[in-house]
Protein backbone atom coordinates (compact mmCIF):
# COMPACT_ATOMS: atom_id res chain seq x y z
CA UNK A 1 0.00 0.00 0.00
CA UNK A 2 1.43 3.34 -1.02
CA UNK A 3 1.60 6.13 1.54
CA UNK A 4 1.97 9.82 0.82
CA UNK A 5 5.51 10.74 1.84
CA UNK A 6 5.80 13.92 -0.23
CA UNK A 7 4.84 16.04 2.77
CA UNK A 8 8.08 14.97 4.45
CA UNK A 9 10.33 16.38 1.73
CA UNK A 10 10.35 20.03 2.97
CA UNK A 11 11.34 18.76 6.44
CA UNK A 12 14.15 16.71 4.92
CA UNK A 13 15.40 19.70 2.93
CA UNK A 14 15.28 21.82 6.09
CA UNK A 15 17.15 19.15 8.09
CA UNK A 16 19.98 18.93 5.56
CA UNK A 17 20.19 22.72 5.30
CA UNK A 18 20.66 22.87 9.08
CA UNK A 19 23.40 20.20 8.79
CA UNK A 20 25.08 22.17 6.00
CA UNK A 21 24.94 25.28 8.19
CA UNK A 22 26.54 23.31 11.04
CA UNK A 23 29.39 22.13 8.79
CA UNK A 24 29.77 25.69 7.46
CA UNK A 25 29.87 27.07 11.02
CA UNK A 26 32.54 24.53 12.06
CA UNK A 27 34.53 25.39 8.93
CA UNK A 28 34.23 29.12 9.63
CA UNK A 29 35.32 28.64 13.24
CA UNK A 30 38.32 26.60 12.14
CA UNK A 31 39.23 29.05 9.37
CA UNK A 32 38.97 32.04 11.68
CA UNK A 33 40.83 30.64 14.68
CA UNK A 34 43.04 27.77 13.58
CA UNK A 35 44.53 28.52 10.17
CA UNK A 36 48.07 29.76 9.91
CA UNK A 37 47.77 33.50 10.63
CA UNK A 38 48.82 36.04 8.03
CA UNK A 39 51.91 37.83 9.32
CA UNK A 40 52.83 41.49 8.63
CA UNK A 41 55.81 40.20 6.59
CA UNK A 42 55.59 36.97 4.61
CA UNK A 43 58.62 35.49 6.35
CA UNK A 44 59.56 32.01 5.16
CA UNK A 45 61.01 29.52 7.66
CA UNK A 46 61.44 27.19 4.69
CA UNK A 47 64.05 29.50 3.13
CA UNK A 48 65.84 30.55 6.32
CA UNK A 49 65.79 27.33 8.37
CA UNK A 50 65.75 24.78 5.58
CA UNK A 51 67.45 26.23 2.51
CA UNK A 52 69.97 28.40 4.35
CA UNK A 53 70.27 26.00 7.30
CA UNK A 54 70.03 28.61 10.06
CA UNK A 55 69.61 27.14 13.53
CA UNK A 56 66.43 28.05 15.44
CA UNK A 57 68.45 29.90 18.10
CA UNK A 58 70.18 32.00 15.42
CA UNK A 59 67.03 34.15 15.40
CA UNK A 60 65.17 33.01 18.56
CA UNK A 61 68.21 33.83 20.64
CA UNK A 62 66.77 33.49 24.15
CA UNK A 63 65.06 30.10 23.69
CA UNK A 64 67.84 28.19 25.45
CA UNK A 65 68.43 30.69 28.24
CA UNK A 66 65.03 32.01 29.27
CA UNK A 67 61.36 31.16 29.54
CA UNK A 68 60.52 32.82 26.26
CA UNK A 69 62.00 32.00 22.88
CA UNK A 70 61.64 35.65 21.72
CA UNK A 71 61.22 36.94 18.20
CA UNK A 72 64.42 38.39 16.74
CA UNK A 73 65.00 42.13 16.84
CA UNK A 74 64.93 43.89 13.45
CA UNK A 75 68.65 44.38 13.75
CA UNK A 76 69.18 40.61 13.42
CA UNK A 77 67.24 40.56 10.13
CA UNK A 78 69.12 43.58 8.81
CA UNK A 79 72.52 42.02 9.49
CA UNK A 80 71.96 40.02 6.32
CA UNK A 81 69.24 41.94 4.52
CA UNK A 82 71.08 45.21 4.41
CA UNK A 83 72.80 43.65 1.42
CA UNK A 84 70.98 40.37 0.64
CA UNK A 85 67.86 40.18 -1.56
CA UNK A 86 67.18 43.88 -1.02
CA UNK A 87 64.97 44.18 -4.10
CA UNK A 88 62.37 41.61 -2.97
CA UNK A 89 59.02 43.17 -1.95
CA UNK A 90 58.99 41.61 1.55
CA UNK A 91 62.56 42.81 2.19
CA UNK A 92 61.57 46.30 1.02
CA UNK A 93 58.78 46.13 3.61
CA UNK A 94 61.28 44.96 6.23
CA UNK A 95 63.65 47.80 5.38
CA UNK A 96 60.71 50.18 5.71
CA UNK A 97 60.12 49.04 9.31
CA UNK A 98 63.86 49.38 10.00
CA UNK A 99 64.11 52.89 8.63
CA UNK A 100 60.94 53.99 10.45
CA UNK A 101 62.35 52.48 13.69
CA UNK A 102 59.08 50.61 14.05
CA UNK A 103 58.82 47.07 15.48
CA UNK A 104 57.05 44.38 13.44
CA UNK A 105 53.85 43.21 15.11
CA UNK A 106 54.12 39.45 14.50
CA UNK A 107 51.02 37.36 15.22
CA UNK A 108 51.74 34.75 17.92
CA UNK A 109 51.06 31.23 16.62
CA UNK A 110 51.95 29.04 19.60
CA UNK A 111 50.00 30.73 22.35
CA UNK A 112 49.30 29.06 25.69
CA UNK A 113 46.61 30.16 28.16
CA UNK A 114 47.76 32.49 30.96
CA UNK A 115 47.38 29.79 33.62
CA UNK A 116 49.88 27.44 31.97
CA UNK A 117 53.48 28.32 32.78
CA UNK A 118 55.88 27.02 30.14
CA UNK A 119 59.61 27.68 30.05
CA UNK A 120 61.63 27.09 26.89
CA UNK A 121 64.92 26.91 28.77
CA UNK A 122 63.86 24.00 31.00
CA UNK A 123 62.71 21.94 28.00
CA UNK A 124 65.73 22.68 25.82
CA UNK A 125 68.14 21.92 28.66
CA UNK A 126 66.33 18.57 29.11
CA UNK A 127 67.05 17.80 25.46
CA UNK A 128 63.55 18.31 24.03
CA UNK A 129 63.97 19.23 20.39
CA UNK A 130 62.11 22.32 19.09
CA UNK A 131 60.26 20.10 16.58
CA UNK A 132 58.55 18.13 19.38
CA UNK A 133 56.20 21.06 20.07
CA UNK A 134 56.58 23.18 16.93
CA UNK A 135 56.81 20.45 14.27
CA UNK A 136 59.02 20.69 11.20
CA UNK A 137 58.81 24.49 11.01
CA UNK A 138 61.62 24.48 8.46
CA UNK A 139 59.28 22.75 6.00
CA UNK A 140 56.53 25.35 6.29
CA UNK A 141 56.38 28.59 4.41
CA UNK A 142 53.82 30.10 6.76
CA UNK A 143 53.99 28.67 10.28
CA UNK A 144 50.87 27.08 11.77
CA UNK A 145 50.18 25.08 14.90
CA UNK A 146 50.75 21.38 14.27
CA UNK A 147 50.28 20.19 17.85
CA UNK A 148 47.13 20.54 19.92
CA UNK A 149 49.16 21.93 22.88
CA UNK A 150 46.40 20.54 25.10
CA UNK A 151 47.08 19.52 28.71
CA UNK A 152 46.57 15.80 27.96
CA UNK A 153 49.34 15.92 25.38
CA UNK A 154 51.78 17.68 27.74
CA UNK A 155 50.96 15.15 30.48
CA UNK A 156 51.49 12.21 28.07
CA UNK A 157 54.95 13.55 27.24
CA UNK A 158 55.81 14.20 30.92
CA UNK A 159 54.69 10.66 31.80
CA UNK A 160 56.70 9.07 28.98
CA UNK A 161 59.84 10.92 30.11
CA UNK A 162 59.09 10.26 33.80
CA UNK A 163 58.89 13.95 34.61
CA UNK A 164 56.64 15.25 37.40
CA UNK A 165 52.99 15.67 36.50
CA UNK A 166 52.12 17.59 39.66
CA UNK A 167 49.67 20.42 38.93
CA UNK A 168 51.99 23.07 40.31
CA UNK A 169 54.71 22.19 37.77
CA UNK A 170 52.79 24.11 35.10
CA UNK A 171 50.07 25.94 37.06
CA UNK A 172 51.58 28.28 39.62
CA UNK B 1 57.67 -4.47 13.74
CA UNK B 2 61.26 -4.80 12.60
CA UNK B 3 60.57 -7.46 9.96
CA UNK B 4 58.21 -5.04 8.16
CA UNK B 5 60.73 -2.21 8.35
CA UNK B 6 63.46 -4.41 6.92
CA UNK B 7 61.27 -5.40 3.98
CA UNK B 8 60.78 -1.82 2.75
CA UNK B 9 63.03 0.68 1.05
CA UNK B 10 62.54 4.40 1.76
CA UNK B 11 59.94 5.83 -0.64
CA UNK B 12 61.06 8.13 -3.47
CA UNK B 13 59.43 11.48 -4.33
CA UNK B 14 57.21 9.85 -7.00
CA UNK B 15 56.16 7.10 -4.58
CA UNK B 16 55.13 9.70 -2.06
CA UNK B 17 52.70 11.19 -4.58
CA UNK B 18 51.27 7.80 -5.52
CA UNK B 19 50.89 6.34 -2.02
CA UNK B 20 47.84 8.39 -0.88
CA UNK B 21 46.00 7.58 -4.13
CA UNK B 22 46.59 3.85 -3.62
CA UNK B 23 45.57 4.02 0.05
CA UNK B 24 42.29 5.79 -0.79
CA UNK B 25 41.61 3.29 -3.59
CA UNK B 26 42.28 0.24 -1.41
CA UNK B 27 40.10 1.57 1.41
CA UNK B 28 37.34 2.22 -1.13
CA UNK B 29 37.64 -1.34 -2.45
CA UNK B 30 37.51 -2.82 1.05
CA UNK B 31 35.23 -0.78 3.30
CA UNK B 32 31.99 -0.71 1.23
CA UNK B 33 32.13 -4.48 0.68
CA UNK B 34 32.93 -5.09 4.35
CA UNK B 35 30.09 -2.82 5.50
CA UNK B 36 27.52 -4.39 3.15
CA UNK B 37 28.52 -7.98 4.01
CA UNK B 38 28.57 -7.27 7.74
CA UNK B 39 25.16 -5.55 7.92
CA UNK B 40 23.43 -8.00 5.51
CA UNK B 41 24.64 -10.95 7.59
CA UNK B 42 23.56 -9.26 10.82
CA UNK B 43 20.12 -8.69 9.27
CA UNK B 44 19.95 -12.29 8.10
CA UNK B 45 20.12 -13.33 11.78
CA UNK B 46 16.83 -11.45 12.35
CA UNK B 47 15.12 -13.55 9.62
CA UNK B 48 17.00 -16.78 10.40
CA UNK B 49 14.22 -18.69 12.25
CA UNK B 50 10.99 -17.26 10.90
CA UNK B 51 11.98 -16.98 7.22
CA UNK B 52 15.12 -18.95 6.23
CA UNK B 53 14.66 -18.08 2.53
CA UNK B 54 14.84 -14.39 3.36
CA UNK B 55 17.98 -14.97 5.43
CA UNK B 56 19.58 -16.81 2.48
CA UNK B 57 18.62 -13.99 0.11
CA UNK B 58 20.31 -11.43 2.37
CA UNK B 59 23.43 -13.60 2.32
CA UNK B 60 23.38 -13.39 -1.51
CA UNK B 61 23.67 -9.56 -1.52
CA UNK B 62 27.40 -9.65 -0.78
CA UNK B 63 28.34 -13.32 -1.24
CA UNK B 64 31.38 -14.34 0.75
CA UNK B 65 33.38 -16.70 -1.47
CA UNK B 66 37.10 -17.37 -1.89
CA UNK B 67 37.23 -14.85 -4.74
CA UNK B 68 35.29 -12.03 -2.98
CA UNK B 69 37.27 -12.51 0.23
CA UNK B 70 40.47 -12.48 -1.84
CA UNK B 71 39.61 -9.38 -3.90
CA UNK B 72 37.72 -7.27 -1.36
CA UNK B 73 39.35 -8.33 1.93
CA UNK B 74 42.75 -10.05 1.75
CA UNK B 75 44.21 -8.06 -1.16
CA UNK B 76 43.21 -4.59 0.18
CA UNK B 77 44.27 -5.39 3.77
CA UNK B 78 47.64 -6.77 2.64
CA UNK B 79 48.13 -3.75 0.36
CA UNK B 80 47.12 -1.31 3.12
CA UNK B 81 49.62 -2.90 5.47
CA UNK B 82 52.52 -2.19 3.10
CA UNK B 83 51.13 1.13 1.85
CA UNK B 84 50.79 2.54 5.38
CA UNK B 85 54.17 1.14 6.32
CA UNK B 86 55.62 3.04 3.35
CA UNK B 87 53.47 6.15 3.96
CA UNK B 88 54.75 6.39 7.54
CA UNK B 89 58.30 5.26 6.75
CA UNK B 90 60.79 6.11 9.47
CA UNK B 91 58.12 6.95 12.08
CA UNK B 92 57.72 5.00 15.30
CA UNK B 93 53.94 4.63 14.89
CA UNK B 94 53.15 0.90 14.44
CA UNK B 95 50.20 1.25 12.02
CA UNK B 96 51.53 -1.60 9.84
CA UNK B 97 51.87 -3.89 12.86
CA UNK B 98 48.37 -3.05 14.04
CA UNK B 99 46.91 -3.88 10.62
CA UNK B 100 48.97 -7.09 10.60
CA UNK B 101 47.40 -8.09 13.93
CA UNK B 102 43.88 -7.03 12.95
CA UNK B 103 43.80 -8.55 9.46
CA UNK B 104 43.62 -12.23 10.62
CA UNK B 105 40.68 -11.39 12.93
CA UNK B 106 38.84 -9.61 10.10
CA UNK B 107 39.54 -12.42 7.59
CA UNK B 108 38.44 -14.99 10.20
CA UNK B 109 35.22 -12.99 10.70
CA UNK B 110 34.47 -13.20 6.97
CA UNK B 111 35.29 -16.92 6.88
CA UNK B 112 32.89 -17.54 9.79
CA UNK B 113 30.18 -15.64 7.91
CA UNK B 114 30.85 -17.77 4.81
CA UNK B 115 30.76 -20.97 6.88
CA UNK B 116 27.54 -19.91 8.58
CA UNK B 117 25.84 -19.14 5.27
CA UNK B 118 27.02 -22.37 3.66
CA UNK B 119 26.12 -24.68 6.56
CA UNK B 120 23.12 -22.64 7.62
CA UNK B 121 24.51 -22.19 11.14
CA UNK B 122 23.36 -18.97 12.80
CA UNK B 123 26.03 -19.31 15.51
CA UNK B 124 28.83 -18.96 12.95
CA UNK B 125 27.17 -15.92 11.40
CA UNK B 126 26.72 -14.33 14.85
CA UNK B 127 30.34 -15.07 15.81
CA UNK B 128 31.62 -13.72 12.46
CA UNK B 129 29.53 -10.54 12.81
CA UNK B 130 30.76 -9.96 16.37
CA UNK B 131 34.37 -10.49 15.28
CA UNK B 132 33.92 -8.02 12.42
CA UNK B 133 32.34 -5.43 14.76
CA UNK B 134 35.35 -5.66 17.07
CA UNK B 135 37.79 -5.77 14.16
CA UNK B 136 36.41 -2.60 12.56
CA UNK B 137 36.29 -0.79 15.89
CA UNK B 138 40.04 -1.36 16.19
CA UNK B 139 40.47 -0.57 12.48
CA UNK B 140 38.77 2.82 13.07
CA UNK B 141 41.23 3.41 15.87
CA UNK B 142 44.19 2.64 13.58
CA UNK B 143 42.89 5.01 10.87
CA UNK B 144 42.34 7.63 13.57
CA UNK B 145 45.91 7.18 14.76
CA UNK B 146 47.27 8.11 11.32
CA UNK B 147 45.91 11.66 11.63
CA UNK B 148 46.99 12.22 15.25
CA UNK B 149 50.80 12.22 14.93
CA UNK B 150 51.25 13.95 18.27
CA UNK B 151 50.22 10.66 19.96
CA UNK B 152 52.84 8.61 18.12
CA UNK B 153 55.75 9.09 20.55
CA UNK B 154 53.64 7.86 23.48
CA UNK B 155 52.35 4.57 22.05
CA UNK B 156 53.37 1.67 24.24
CA UNK B 157 50.53 -0.86 23.96
CA UNK B 158 50.49 -3.73 21.43
CA UNK B 159 46.90 -2.83 20.43
CA UNK B 160 45.60 0.58 19.31
CA UNK B 161 43.85 2.82 21.83
CA UNK B 162 40.04 2.60 21.54
CA UNK B 163 39.11 4.72 24.57
CA UNK B 164 38.90 7.96 22.68
CA UNK B 165 35.94 10.08 21.64
CA UNK B 166 37.39 10.51 18.13
CA UNK B 167 37.63 6.72 17.69
CA UNK B 168 34.01 6.24 18.80
CA UNK B 169 32.86 8.98 16.39
CA UNK B 170 34.86 7.41 13.56
CA UNK B 171 33.42 3.95 14.23
CA UNK B 172 29.85 5.27 14.38
CA UNK B 173 30.30 6.92 10.99
CA UNK B 174 31.45 3.55 9.65
CA UNK B 175 28.45 1.71 11.18
CA UNK B 176 25.84 4.14 9.85
CA UNK B 177 27.54 4.22 6.45
CA UNK B 178 27.45 0.40 6.42
CA UNK B 179 23.68 0.47 7.07
CA UNK B 180 23.16 3.00 4.27
CA UNK B 181 25.32 1.00 1.84
CA UNK B 182 23.65 -2.29 2.79
CA UNK B 183 20.20 -0.79 2.17
CA UNK B 184 21.25 0.51 -1.25
CA UNK B 185 22.95 -2.82 -2.06
CA UNK B 186 19.84 -4.87 -1.10
CA UNK B 187 17.75 -2.72 -3.45
CA UNK B 188 20.32 -2.86 -6.24
CA UNK B 189 21.15 -6.57 -6.14
CA UNK B 190 17.76 -8.03 -5.17
CA UNK B 191 15.53 -5.68 -7.20
CA UNK B 192 17.68 -4.60 -10.14
CA UNK B 193 20.62 -6.96 -10.84
CA UNK B 194 19.33 -9.57 -13.34
CA UNK B 195 21.18 -12.59 -11.90
CA UNK B 196 20.21 -12.06 -8.27
CA UNK B 197 16.81 -10.46 -8.70
CA UNK B 198 14.08 -11.70 -6.35
CA UNK B 199 11.14 -13.37 -8.09
CA UNK B 200 8.11 -11.08 -8.28
CA UNK B 201 6.10 -13.43 -6.06
CA UNK B 202 8.76 -13.77 -3.32
CA UNK B 203 6.88 -13.44 -0.02
CA UNK B 204 9.53 -11.25 1.60
CA UNK B 205 10.04 -8.91 -1.38
CA UNK B 206 7.82 -6.14 0.01
CA UNK B 207 9.41 -6.46 3.48
CA UNK B 208 12.88 -6.17 1.93
CA UNK B 209 11.84 -3.21 -0.19
CA UNK B 210 10.56 -1.25 2.79
CA UNK B 211 13.38 -2.32 5.08
CA UNK B 212 16.08 -1.37 2.54
CA UNK B 213 14.44 2.00 1.78
CA UNK B 214 14.16 2.67 5.52
CA UNK B 215 17.86 1.78 5.89
CA UNK B 216 18.82 4.23 3.13
CA UNK B 217 16.60 6.97 4.57
CA UNK B 218 17.65 6.31 8.18
CA UNK B 219 21.33 6.04 7.27
CA UNK B 220 21.17 9.28 5.26
CA UNK B 221 19.50 11.08 8.16
CA UNK B 222 21.78 9.74 10.89
CA UNK B 223 25.10 9.96 9.06
CA UNK B 224 25.25 13.82 9.12
CA UNK B 225 24.92 13.80 12.92
CA UNK B 226 27.92 11.50 13.41
CA UNK B 227 29.85 13.15 10.59
CA UNK B 228 29.47 16.58 12.21
CA UNK B 229 30.38 15.07 15.57
CA UNK B 230 33.48 13.54 13.99
CA UNK B 231 34.45 16.92 12.48
CA UNK B 232 33.86 18.61 15.85
CA UNK B 233 36.18 16.25 17.74
CA UNK B 234 38.80 15.86 14.97
CA UNK B 235 42.25 17.15 16.02
CA UNK B 236 42.47 20.79 14.97
CA UNK B 237 45.95 20.56 13.42
CA UNK B 238 44.59 17.88 11.02
CA UNK B 239 41.66 19.92 9.71
CA UNK B 240 41.72 21.74 6.41
CA UNK B 241 39.21 23.48 4.18
CA UNK B 242 38.99 20.43 1.93
CA UNK B 243 37.64 18.36 4.87
CA UNK B 244 34.76 20.82 5.22
CA UNK B 245 34.08 21.00 1.48
CA UNK B 246 34.04 17.20 1.20
CA UNK B 247 31.66 17.00 4.18
CA UNK B 248 29.35 19.53 2.51
CA UNK B 249 29.42 17.46 -0.69
CA UNK B 250 28.55 14.33 1.30
CA UNK B 251 25.59 16.19 2.85
CA UNK B 252 24.27 17.13 -0.61
CA UNK B 253 24.48 13.49 -1.73
CA UNK B 254 22.86 12.28 1.49
CA UNK B 255 20.02 14.77 1.05
CA UNK B 256 19.40 13.41 -2.47
CA UNK B 257 19.48 9.82 -1.17
CA UNK B 258 17.14 10.59 1.74
CA UNK B 259 14.62 12.37 -0.53
CA UNK B 260 14.81 9.49 -3.02
CA UNK B 261 14.28 6.83 -0.33
CA UNK B 262 11.37 8.68 1.30
CA UNK B 263 9.74 9.27 -2.10
CA UNK B 264 10.14 5.59 -3.03
CA UNK B 265 8.60 4.55 0.30
CA UNK B 266 5.45 6.31 -0.86
CA UNK B 267 5.35 4.49 -4.21
CA UNK B 268 4.87 0.89 -5.22
CA UNK B 269 7.35 0.85 -8.17
CA UNK B 270 11.06 1.40 -7.57
CA UNK B 271 13.02 3.74 -9.84
CA UNK B 272 16.59 5.06 -9.96
CA UNK B 273 17.90 2.14 -7.91
CA UNK B 274 21.28 1.96 -9.72
CA UNK B 275 21.81 5.71 -9.31
CA UNK B 276 21.07 5.44 -5.58
CA UNK B 277 23.58 2.60 -5.20
CA UNK B 278 26.23 4.60 -7.07
CA UNK B 279 25.35 7.59 -4.85
CA UNK B 280 25.86 5.50 -1.70
CA UNK B 281 29.22 4.27 -3.02
CA UNK B 282 30.14 7.89 -3.83
CA UNK B 283 29.31 8.87 -0.23
CA UNK B 284 31.69 6.19 1.05
CA UNK B 285 34.39 7.36 -1.39
CA UNK B 286 34.01 10.99 -0.31
CA UNK B 287 34.18 10.06 3.39
CA UNK B 288 37.38 8.10 2.74
CA UNK B 289 38.76 11.12 0.85
CA UNK B 290 37.82 13.35 3.79
CA UNK B 291 39.73 11.06 6.16
CA UNK B 292 42.63 11.17 3.75
CA UNK B 293 42.59 14.99 3.76
CA UNK B 294 42.89 14.88 7.58
CA UNK B 295 45.79 12.43 7.31
CA UNK B 296 47.53 14.50 4.63
CA UNK B 297 47.37 17.72 6.67
CA UNK B 298 48.35 16.02 9.93
CA UNK B 299 51.32 14.29 8.30
CA UNK B 300 52.74 17.32 6.47
CA UNK B 301 55.84 17.50 8.66
CA UNK B 302 56.50 13.78 8.34
CA UNK B 303 56.31 14.23 4.56
CA UNK B 304 58.73 17.13 4.66
CA UNK B 305 61.29 14.83 6.29
CA UNK B 306 60.60 11.99 3.84
CA UNK B 307 60.83 14.33 0.84
CA UNK B 308 64.06 15.76 2.20
CA UNK B 309 65.65 12.36 2.72
CA UNK B 310 64.67 11.11 -0.74
CA UNK B 311 65.80 14.38 -2.38
CA UNK B 312 69.10 14.14 -0.46
CA UNK B 313 69.66 10.57 -1.64
CA UNK B 314 68.93 11.64 -5.24
CA UNK B 315 71.27 14.66 -5.00
CA UNK B 316 74.07 12.46 -3.64
CA UNK B 317 73.66 10.02 -6.51
CA UNK B 318 73.53 12.83 -9.08
CA UNK B 319 76.61 14.45 -7.47
CA UNK B 320 78.63 11.25 -7.74
CA UNK B 321 77.61 10.75 -11.35
CA UNK B 322 78.33 14.37 -12.27
CA UNK B 323 81.74 14.17 -10.60
CA UNK B 324 82.65 11.16 -12.72
CA UNK B 325 81.55 12.98 -15.88
CA UNK B 326 83.39 16.14 -14.92
CA UNK B 327 86.83 14.61 -14.48
CA UNK B 328 87.94 15.63 -17.98
CA UNK B 329 85.95 18.85 -18.26
CA UNK B 330 87.90 21.96 -19.42
CA UNK B 331 87.12 25.11 -17.44
CA UNK B 332 85.93 28.20 -19.33
CA UNK B 333 87.58 31.32 -17.90
CA UNK B 334 85.01 33.79 -19.29
CA UNK B 335 82.12 31.72 -18.00
CA UNK B 336 83.80 31.54 -14.58
CA UNK B 337 84.14 35.34 -14.48
CA UNK B 338 80.52 35.83 -15.52
CA UNK B 339 79.21 33.49 -12.78
CA UNK B 340 81.46 35.20 -10.26
CA UNK B 341 80.07 38.64 -11.17
CA UNK B 342 76.45 37.53 -11.53
CA UNK B 343 76.11 35.33 -8.45
CA UNK B 344 79.08 35.15 -6.11
CA UNK B 345 79.48 38.89 -5.57
CA UNK B 346 75.97 39.13 -4.09
CA UNK B 347 77.35 37.60 -0.88
CA UNK B 348 81.17 37.42 -1.19
CA UNK B 349 84.16 39.73 -1.71
CA UNK B 350 87.81 38.71 -1.62
CA UNK B 351 88.83 41.05 1.17
CA UNK B 352 85.67 41.85 3.13
CA UNK B 353 82.75 40.13 4.87
CA UNK B 354 79.36 40.67 3.17
CA UNK B 355 76.74 37.96 3.83
CA UNK B 356 79.25 35.16 3.48
CA UNK B 357 82.91 35.07 4.56
CA UNK B 358 85.66 36.87 2.56
CA UNK B 359 87.33 34.65 -0.05
CA UNK B 360 90.79 35.40 1.28
CA UNK B 361 89.70 33.71 4.50
CA UNK B 362 88.16 30.55 3.02
CA UNK B 363 90.00 29.90 -0.25
CA UNK B 364 93.43 28.98 1.26
CA UNK B 365 92.10 25.57 2.26
CA UNK B 366 91.12 24.87 -1.38
CA UNK B 367 94.43 26.07 -2.90
CA UNK B 368 95.82 23.25 -5.02
CA UNK B 369 92.68 21.15 -4.49
CA UNK B 370 90.11 22.29 -7.08
CA UNK B 371 88.15 19.04 -6.65
CA UNK B 372 87.41 19.86 -3.01
CA UNK B 373 86.10 23.31 -4.02
CA UNK B 374 84.00 21.77 -6.80
CA UNK B 375 82.48 19.29 -4.34
CA UNK B 376 81.51 22.17 -2.05
CA UNK B 377 80.02 24.21 -4.91
CA UNK B 378 77.94 21.26 -6.10
CA UNK B 379 76.39 20.75 -2.68
CA UNK B 380 77.22 23.62 -0.26
CA UNK B 381 76.96 22.84 3.45
CA UNK B 382 77.22 25.06 6.50
CA UNK B 383 80.87 25.28 7.58
CA UNK B 384 81.31 28.32 9.81
CA UNK B 385 78.51 28.80 12.42
CA UNK B 386 79.10 32.55 12.27
CA UNK B 387 77.69 32.66 8.72
CA UNK B 388 74.45 31.35 7.22
CA UNK B 389 74.78 28.28 4.98
CA UNK B 390 75.37 29.03 1.29
CA UNK B 391 72.32 28.18 -0.83
CA UNK B 392 72.81 25.63 -3.60
CA UNK B 393 73.29 27.59 -6.83
CA UNK B 394 72.20 24.74 -9.09
CA UNK B 395 75.32 25.08 -11.28
CA UNK B 396 76.05 22.72 -14.16
CA UNK B 397 79.30 20.76 -14.12
CA UNK B 398 80.89 23.13 -16.65
CA UNK B 399 79.85 26.12 -14.51
CA UNK B 400 81.24 24.49 -11.34
CA UNK B 401 84.55 23.73 -13.06
CA UNK B 402 84.76 27.25 -14.58
CA UNK B 403 83.92 29.25 -11.46
CA UNK B 404 86.16 27.16 -9.18
CA UNK B 405 89.08 27.59 -11.61
CA UNK B 406 88.38 31.35 -11.84
CA UNK B 407 88.20 31.78 -8.05
CA UNK B 408 91.42 29.86 -7.40
CA UNK B 409 93.22 31.76 -10.19
CA UNK B 410 92.10 35.14 -8.80
CA UNK B 411 93.13 34.09 -5.32
CA UNK B 412 96.62 33.01 -6.48
CA UNK B 413 97.10 36.27 -8.44
CA UNK B 414 95.98 38.41 -5.49
CA UNK B 415 98.40 36.81 -3.00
Amino acid sequence: MAINTRKLIPFLVGYFLVCLLAVGALGWYWLDYQQAPVQPIDFSHQIHANKLGLECVFCHTTAAVSARASVPPLQRCMECHESAATDRPEIVKLTGYWKARQPIEWVKVHDLPWHAHFTHKRHIVAGVDCTVCHGQVKGEHRVRRVRSLMMGWCVDCHRSKQVSIDCWVCHH
Amino acid sequence: MDILKDMLLPPGVEHLQLLPVLIVFMLWVHLPFAGIAWICNLLSLVFWRRDPAAARDLGRVAPITWSTVGIFVVLPLASLLFLFQHYLYGESVPVGSYILRLAPAIVLGFLLLALGQRRQQAAFVAAGSALLAGGYFFFSSVMNLVFTPEKWPFISRPVPDVFSVTVVAHFKVFCVLAVLLAGAAILFFLFRWPEKRLPADAPHAETFRRMALAMVAGGSLLLPVFMIWELYVAPEPALSLSAFWLSALVLVLLAALAIWAVTMLGRTALRWIAAAFVGALAVSGLLILKDHSLQAVANQEHWVLLNESSARALAEWQGKRAAELAKNMVADDKLGEKIYNDRCTACHRFDQKVVGPPYNQVLPKYAGDAEKLKTFLRNPVKVDPAYPAMPNQGLTELEVASVSAYLLKQFEQGK
